[in-house]
């Protein structure tokens, strides 16, 4: 029998070590532990619950994606982090609502996290971008797309799933669809540029 | 393999394959010879490869917000549940979770105010400074090692034939500790108090050999000195293996410490027994490594191989009770130099090689870096 380690993730590091694992008990941790740091600073700073939990999940996205793909130093506590994170986001939304001078009160301490912020952009218009990409790319290409790059299903499922004659006709298939998919995407992309 | 002509479709194909780590080792080549001839190829492969970035992407943040909604419907059933269990004074469940953090908040504004308060009056009392700086009291002791006694006292056995006292008295070698290295370029930092009033400070192990080092900056409320290698063949340590802690580390964490109580290194280890140090300081920690003189300015190293410290004295009736000054002191420090401008360049090691290893191999990395310093003092 596989043993099942459980932790209580009590430091930081643990934490992060769970994240970077992709341990579905860590993200139980880090979302549970920090969520009223966010909360407070969001209904202290003419925000609602339902404005907090959108937040928060889009903080956590951020945090994720900073422990899987880019650089996993921390410079403060992970408390700290997520807060500056949240506080640099919800800032931004207090000025799309537009309304003149728009300043936050702390009840923690904070960075500015340029960089990461950067980061947090560059993925939130990838995302945007491949989202766009996939919800116009019709059916049956987007599940075929997602069966083979996403779920990892090989050739010959694939063949047998959508009822290809043989292998070269899914392949020929996949090929037109990823095509369609990647001339979208960079479409985007430069509709992006230009604005 | 035959001549390599791939149409579109076998090329995406062969790509994937790649990607995947599909194809054996005959087929890695080929590819590779192919792409690595066909910048044409090549940037298709790079653009299919950035595609297939953004698909993972998306993936993952749409099982992430799934998983998240998930915890979150959880979560707030718990507090709800929590929350009516304690009081149900309010007759709107949804709003619990306000409720609770509305509950913390003027907590959290008097704690504030009382730490205000009490660093207030911390900086008060010690003057110049916003923590409470230790004072050189009774019941504090340095750890520097006074090299000269002990000398002394194993000279008695070989001094007949030594006799010329008198004129002109060189420098003698006063006190020993310890240092490490704080960049790769050459700088080390050590206890203040170790070096002060010296006339010539050197560093030594077995790595580097002896070299000649200049004090370039002190900081005495913290107990802690920058020093700088000042010999012009020195060409750096090569990259450090550890990184420093900018937070406090737990209670009853495991750590150790390489020092230099005598001529050779000796490893001490123990475990963080308080989060302050001597009579309340809040900038060190109480450690239960058996620490002597020569200890001090010894790295404290945790478990991941981060710096968490530096040794800098024990209390004098009490045998466990070791101190080390937490290493946001020393970061503090390296903000401080980097205001001069020859120093403006410092960078901190990022990269910590000793997290995954066994303590053993560990010590052999750190060893290189942790030096024996010794200060050389004509007016004692």
């Amino acid at each position: 029998m596989a043993a099942i380690v459980r932790t209580l993730y009590t430091t930081d590091d643990v934490l992060i070590e769970g994240i970077k694992l992709d341990r579905n008990d860590a993200l139980e941790v880090l979302y549970k532990r920090f969520y009223a740091t966010v909360l407070h600073l969001v209904i202290s700073n003419n925000g609602s619950e339902h404005d907090a939990k959108d937040l928060y999940q889009e903080t956590v996205l951020i945090v994720y994606e900073k422990f899987r793909y880019g650089n996993t130093e921390l410079t403060c506590s992970l408390k700290t982090f997520i807060y500056s994170i949240a506080r640099n986001l919800w800032l931004k939304k207090l000025k799309e609502k537009g309304s003149g001078n728009v300043s936050i009160t702390d009840n923690e301490s904070f960075l500015n996290l340029t960089d990461e912020m950067e980061n947090a952009d560059n993925n939130e218009k990838l995302h945007e971008q491949i989202s766009v990409a996939l919800n116009n790319l019709g059916e049956p290409c987007r599940s075929l797309i997602e069966d083979f790059y996403l779920k990892g299903l090989n050739m010959s499922s694939i063949t047998e799933k959508y009822a290809y004659s043989n292998s070269d006709t899914a392949k020929t298939q996949k090929y037109k669809c990823l095509m369609r998919l990647k001339k979208m995407f960079l479409n985007t992309n430069n509709d992006d540029k230009e604005d | 393999m035959e001549n390599f002509n791939l149409n579109s479709v076998q090329f995406i194909d062969w790509a994937d394959r790649y990607l995947n780590g599909q194809l054996t080792i005959d087929e890695t080549t080929a590819f590779e010879n192919l792409l690595a001839t066909n910048p044409a190829m090549f940037s298709t492969i790079e653009q299919h490869q950035q595609l297939i970035d953004a698909l993972a992407l998306y993936d993952s943040r749409a099982k992430l917000k799934a998983q998240m909604s998930d915890i979150h419907m959880q979560y707030s059933a718990e507090l709800n549940a929590s929350a009516n269990n304690i009081a149900a004074t309010t007759h709107e469940p949804s709003h619990n979770l306000i409720a609770k953090v509305r509950e913390i908040r003027p907590m959290r504004i008097y704690l504030a105010a009382a730490s205000v308060a009490v660093v207030v009056s911390l900086s008060i009392i010690s003057g110049y400074n916003y923590f409470e700086t230790k004072v050189a009291t009774k019941g504090y002791k340095a750890l520097r090692r006074d090299l000269e006694k002990i000398k002394k006292s194993q000279h008695v056995l070989i001094n007949s034939y030594n006799n010329n006292n008198g004129k002109d008295e060189p420098i003698v070698e006063r006190f020993g500790g310890t240092g490490f290295a704080l960049t790769s370029s050459g700088l080390i930092v050590t206890s203040y108090h170790l070096i002060k009033d010296n006339d010539s400070v050197f560093i030594e192990n077995n790595k580097v050999g002896r070299l000649k080092v200049i004090e370039v900056y002190s900081n005495p409320a913290a107990d802690i000195s920058v020093l700088k290698i000042a010999d012009k063949n020195f060409d750096g340590f090569g990259n450090l293996p550890y990184t420093f802690a900018n937070k406090d580390n737990d209670l009853g964490e495991k750590v150790f410490t390489l020092g230099y109580p005598r001529e050779d290194v000796v490893y001490g280890e123990g475990s963080i027994s308080s989060h302050t140090g001597f009579d309340g300081d809040t900038t060190a920690y109480q450690i239960s490594i058996p620490v002597n003189p020569g200890n001090s300015g010894g790295p404290l190293v945790d478990e991941h191989g981060n710096i968490i410290g530096l040794i800098s004295g024990k209390q004098t009736e009490n045998e466990g009770a070791a101190f080390a000054i937490k290493s946001f002191c020393i970061l503090q420090s390296v903000d401080a130099l980097k205001n001069d401008t020859s120093f403006s360049k410092i960078n901190l090691s990022k990269r910590n090689a000793l997290r995954a290893l066994p303590r053993v191999q560990q010590l052999k990395k750190l060893q290189d870096f942790v030096f024996v310093v010794k200060v050389f003092n004509k007016n004692f």
